[in-house]
C-alpha cells in the first residue's frame, strides 16, 4: 500500500521513527471442510467427531488444501485492494501443546 | 560451529525429548562430528541460487471443499494410550 | 517345476494361472519357509493365518485377471496397514494399529496380493544397516553377523532368502538401493511423485518414495506398474502417463547414451568396485549402448545436503509422536514431562539424534546457515542432472561404495554410517528415479551392485537398461540357507 511517508515518521533525539501498526485478524472462512481435511467444520458437534485421521496428525496422513479458502483469501485481498501474489510458498512451525496433534 | 552442553539443553527444550547428562555429552561429540561434515557446504556460493523447495514443477493441487471424513471418533480413539470414549486424556494442562 | 519359494514373481504368477499350484500351496510353503527363519529376524509382525484364510478364499473364487493372484507378499513395516500391527521399526509405536491402509500396499491387495507380515527395517527409515530397529537387527542370508543393509534391510533380507516372492520398501537417501546392493537383489527407487506417500509413515517428505524389491528387473517391473498410480490423497503426487513397464519391457537398448560421472569416482574408492563400475561399463556397452563421460561438479555436497534437509523435515515429521494420540506414553508429571519422557524413552538413539540435529538446523539463528543453504546446495545438484540430461540418457554408477560389512563394525561413529550413502542421495535430492541391480561380488563373495540413474519419470528406460545389463550379467545370489532350523 503507498502512502505517503513524511506523515509517519517522528523526530527524536536526532533519531527518525517510523509508526507502523499492524491489526492480526483472525476471520473463519465459512467453508463445509477443513483447510487442510476433508472433516466438517459445523458448529456445535461432538467432541472429536469431526476429527479426521489428518486432523489427528496418524502416521503417514498428509494435508490436501481447500480449494475454497485458497479463492477466498484471493477475494479477501481483492477487496482490501491488496497485491494479489501469483507465487505462494507455506513454512511450517512447529511447537508442542496438546490440542496441537502434528506438533 | 561447536555444540556445547547449553546448545544440547536448549535443543532438547525445543525438541521435547530429555537428555540426562552423559547422554548429552556423547551427543555433543556424535553432533558436533556430523557438522564438521557439514560444514563442508560453505566451501559453496550460493549467493545467487533460488532454494529447492519442490523437486518436481507442480501447481498445488486443490482439494473440492466438501465434507468426506464423517464421525470416526471411534477409529480415531482406539489407539489411544488413555482409556475414555470422548476425549484424549493427558496430564492436566491448565492450572 | 522348482520349488516354490524359489521362483520368481512371473514365474508363481505364470503357475498359479495356469493351475500348476494353489494361493493355499504358495503362501504355505512361504509361511513355513518363514517359521524356519526365525533367526533372520526378519519379521516384525506376522499375518500367518489371516494370509493362509485369504489364500484359500482366493482359491475359492480365483480371479485369475488379476497380476497378482493369490501371490502372498511380505512389506516393509512403515507402510500403514489396516487392523495390521505397523512400528515403523520404533518402540514409540510398538502397540500402534493403523484403521486404515497405505495408497501403495492397498494398490497391491487390488490386484489379488495378500500379506504376509510386516517387515524389519531401520527406525523411522534412519539407518543403513537395520541396527537401529527397536525389535533387533535383521540378519543377512549371505552370511551370518552380515548387515542386510537399511533402512528396508528385513525386506532385503526376506526376499533374498526366499520368504517373500517380492516386496516393497522405502528409500529416501537409499533405503531401498543400498539393501538390493548388499544382498543381491533388484531394487527401484521410482521418480518423486510417482508412488502415493499416503500411509506411508513419514521422514523426509520431500525426499520419501516406496518402491519395488525384487529378484529381478522383470518381477520389479511388475510390481511397478502396480504400485505407481496418481493419488488425490497426496498433493505430491503427479499424474503423468504411467507405462505397463512389464509389457514394454525390452532388452534392446541400442543407441542409449550412458553416463558416467566423473565425480562419483571417490577418494580411496576400493578397487572391487572400481573394477564392478568398469566391468558394468563394458557390458552396457555389449548391449548396444553408447558410453558419454559426464561431469555433476556438486556430487560432493550432496551427503552433507542430505543430512541437513532428511534430519530437518524428520524433526517436523516426528513432532507428531508425543504419546497424546497413539503409541507409547510415558507417564509425566504434567504434560511437558509427559512429552520428554514419552519421546527420551520412545526414540531410539539415531532418531533422536537426527530430530536434534533437525530442530538445530531449523532453529532461529541458523534457519539461514543451514537448512536454506541446504536447499540451495540441493538446486545446484538438481541442476547438474538437468544438465547432464541435455547429453545422456541415463547414468551408470556403483550403487554402494562397498560391500555389506558386519553387524556392529560401524555403530561407533554416525558420519561412517551415512558415507554408505554416497553415491545414491544425490538421486533422492533431484527427485530421479533409479535402479540398483546385482553385478558381482567382492572378495569375500559377497554382493556389489550397479546403479542406473535415469530423467525423472522415465523408469522404462532404465528398467529396459537394466533389464539388458543384467541378461548379460547372469547374476547368481549364493544362498546356503545358514539360518534355517
Amino acid at each position: 500500500m503507498k502512502k505517503d511517508n513524511s506523515e509517519y515518521l517522528i523526530t527524536r533525539d536526532n533519531n527518525i521513527y517510523e509508526v507502523v501498526i499492524g491489526l492480526e485478524v483472525h476471520a473463519q472462512v465459512i467453508s463445509n471442510s477443513k483447510l487442510f481435511s476433508s472433516s466438517s467444520t459445523t458448529f456445535g458437534a461432538e467432541p472429536n467427531t469431526q476429527v479426521s485421521l489428518v486432523d489427528a496428525a496418524f502416521p503417514g496422513m498428509l494435508p490436501v488444501i481447500n480449494e475454497y479458502c485458497v479463492k477466498q483469501a484471493i477475494k479477501t485481498g481483492i477487496g482490501l485492494k491488496a497485491q494479489i501474489n501469483k507465487r505462494s510458498v507455506f513454512d511450517r512451525k512447529n511447537y508442542f501443546y496438546a490440542d496441537l496433534p502434528q506438533g | 560451529m561447536t555444540i556445547d552442553l547449553k546448545t544440547i539443553k536448549h535443543i532438547s527444550k525445543l525438541s521435547r525429548i530429555s537428555v540426562d547428562d552423559e547422554k548429552a555429552k556423547k551427543l555433543a561429540v556424535d553432533m558436533n562430528s556430523i557438522f564438521d561434515f557439514i560444514e563442508k557446504l560453505n566451501e559453496l556460493n550460493t549467493e545467487n541460487v533460488e532454494p529447492l523447495t519442490s523437486v518436481v514443477e507442480t501447481m498445488l493441487k486443490l482439494r473440492v471443499d466438501k465434507v468426506i471424513s464423517k464421525d470416526i471418533r471411534e477409529k480415531i480413539l482406539k489407539n489411544s494410550p488413555e482409556d475414555n470414549e470422548d476425549f484424549f486424556v493427558v496430564p492436566r494442562v491448565v492450572e | 517345476m522348482s520349488e516354490i519359494t524359489s521362483q520368481t514373481l512371473t514365474e508363481l504368477v505364470e503357475n498359479i494361472k495356469n493351475k500348476n499350484i494353489s494361493s493355499e500351496e504358495t503362501t504355505k510353503a512361504f509361511i513355513k519357509r518363514g517359521e524356519k527363519s526365525k533367526d533372520l529376524n526378519v519379521y516384525i509382525t506376522q499375518d500367518f493365518s489371516s494370509a493362509l484364510n485369504k489364500a484359500k478364499d482366493f482359491d475359492k473364487n480365483p480371479n485369475f485377471e488379476l497380476k497378482l493372484p493369490g501371490i502372498p507378499i511380505a512389506v516393509k513395516d512403515l507402510f500403514c496397514t489396516n487392523k495390521v500391527k505397523t512400528t515403523a521399526g520404533s518402540k514409540i509405536l510398538s502397540n500402534f494399529i493403523p484403521p486404515y491402509e497405505s495408497t501403495v500396499t492397498q494398490n497391491i491387495w487390488n490386484e489379488g496380493g495378500i500379506l504376509l507380515g510386516k517387515l524389519n527395517c531401520d527406525e523411522f527409515a534412519m539407518g543403513s544397516s537395520n541396527e537401529t530397529s527397536f525389535f533387533g537387527n535383521a540378519q543377512s542370508p549371505i552370511d551370518k553377523g552380515l548387515v542386510p543393509g537399511g533402512s528396508s534391510g528385513g525386506s532385503a533380507s526376506a526376499l533374498a532368502a526366499n520368504l517373500t516372492p517380492i516386496t516393497i520398501g522405502t528409500d529416501t537417501g537409499g533405503s531401498i538401493r543400498q539393501p538390493a546392493s548388499f544382498t543381491g537383489t533388484v531394487g527401484l527407487k521410482p521418480t518423486y511423485g510417482s508412488c502415493s506417500r499416503y500411509g506411508i509413515v513419514a521422514f523426509a517428505s520431500s525426499l520419501d518414495q516406496a518402491g519395488p524389491m525384487s529378484k529381478n528387473v522383470k518381477d520389479c517391473a511388475l510390481l511397478q506398474e502396480i504400485i505407481s498410480t496418481y493419488d488425490e490423497k497426496d498433493s505430491t503426487s503427479i499424474d503423468f502417463k504411467r507405462n505397463e513397464y512389464s509389457k514394454d519391457l525390452t532388452s534392446n537398448i541400442k543407441g542409449k547414451k550412458i553416463g558416467i560421472p566423473k565425480e562419483y569416482r571417490v577418494d580411496g574408492m576400493p578397487k572391487e568396485i572400481e573394477d564392478l563400475w568398469t566391468k558394468g561399463i563394458e557390458y552396457a556397452k555389449v548391449c548396444g549402448a553408447e558410453i558419454v563421460d559426464i561431469s555433476l561438479p556438486h556430487t560432493n555436497y550432496a551427503l552433507p545436503a542430505y543430512y541437513i534437509v532428511a534430519p530437518a523435515e524428520a524433526s517436523s515429521n516426528l513432532a507428531r509422536y508425543d504419546g497424546v494420540k497413539y503409541g507409547y506414553r510415558s507417564k509425566g508429571e504434567n504434560l511437558i514431562d509427559m512429552y520428554e519422557k514419552t519421546r527420551s524413552e520412545g526414540f531410539g538413539d539415531e532418531v533422536k539424534r537426527r530430530i536434534m540435529l533437525g530442530t538445530y538446523v531449523l532453529s532461529s539463528g541458523y534457519y539461514d546457515a543451514y537448512y536454506l543453504k541446504a536447499q540451495k546446495v540441493r538446486k545446484l545438484i538438481k541442476d547438474d542432472f538437468d544438465e547432464a540430461y541435455k547429453k545422456v540418457d541415463a547414468i551408470l554408477t556403483p550403487s554402494t561404495p562397498s560391500a555389506a560389512f558386519k553387524i556392529g563394525e560401524k555403530n561407533n561413529d554416525p558420519v561412517s554410517m551415512y558415507l554408505n550413502d554416497i553415491f545414491t542421495v544425490p538421486v533422492n535430492l533431484a527427485g530421479l528415479p533409479a535402479i540398483s541391480i546385482p553385478a558381482g561380488l567382492d572378495v569375500k563373495g559377497y554382493p556389489l551392485g550397479l546403479q542406473i540413474i535415469g530423467k525423472a519419470f522415465d523408469e522404462q528406460n532404465i528398467l529396459n537398461i537394466a533389464y539388458a545389463m543384467e541378461e548379460k550379467i547372469e547374476f547368481k545370489n549364493k544362498i546356503t540357507d545358514w539360518w534355517i532350523k
